[in-house]
């Protein structure tokens, strides 16, 4: 096997709970997620060889993962649609640790393609200048999709009444 | 609520995913084999090519 197709098998492991975590958060149906998958394999493959490590690892998979989820879902128009979390806000009061997990799928669940992007580099740890790089955006762009996505999460999920003072 | 404390529920979700390896053949069958639209496109090409010609040729009347 050739050295580079090695090298690209290694990496695409290495980041394999990234981009299978990515394809889950866009795609509900098994074979969604699995077609999703090949797509980002194919796509990173392409750009493999001019990648050359210009930008980190981890930039590189969400750049390319990303942009192509989102390529996908424009073109075909099938994603997990956006689902209005109306019935009832969640205590986030009474989150323990698993609770927190149910709770990031529920508001990944409830956003739209973009600023599903948006959280999911922010809960990476990139800045909004990176993020806006990464997904092709300006940045006072992901700004303003920022504070109205705080402002959403404040609305939606907030502390337990009684627990308020 | 901060989105900063789902910081380690994010990380948790991608632990979950990477617990089975993805097989090195799984990766050789996507990268090695052309897009199954490309490979449909020829005879596509093909038959509005022929559907051109035939169309042109009736309406030149002859």
């Amino acid at each position: 096997m050739e050295l580079n197709k090695q090298n690209f098998i290694q990496l695409i492991n290495a980041n394999r709970g990234t981009i299978r975590s990515l394809c889950q958060a866009y795609f509900r149906g098994d074979e969604d997620q699995k077609d999703a998958f090949q797509d980002i394999i194919l796509q990173l493959w392409k750009s493999f060889e001019s990648y050359e490590g210009r930008a980190a690892v981890n930039t590189w998979i969400y750049k390319v993962s990303l942009n192509t989820l989102l390529t996908k879902i424009r073109k075909e128009k099938k994603s997990v649609a956006a689902e209005p979390i109306d019935t009832g806000h969640y205590y986030i009061s009474q989150a323990k640790a698993d609770d927190h997990v149910e709770l990031l799928s529920l508001i990944l669940q409830s956003l739209k393609e973009t600023d599903k992007a948006l959280v999911i580099l922010h809960l990476e740890g990139y800045q909004n200048k990176e993020i806006a790089d990464i997904l092709n955006l300006s940045p006072s762009n992901v700004s303003t999709r920022f504070n109205r996505l705080k402002n959403h999460l404040k609305l939606k999920f907030k502390p337990k009444p009684h627990e308020t003072k | 609520m901060k989105l900063n404390d789902l910081k380690p529920a994010w990380q948790q979700r991608k632990l979950s995913h990477a617990l089975s390896e993805i097989d090195a053949h799984e990766i050789l069958s996507i990268i090695d084999s052309p897009p199954v639209a490309k490979k449909a496109q020829l005879p596509r090409l093909l038959f509005n090519l022929l559907l051109f010609i035939a169309i042109t040729l009736v309406c030149q009347g002859g």
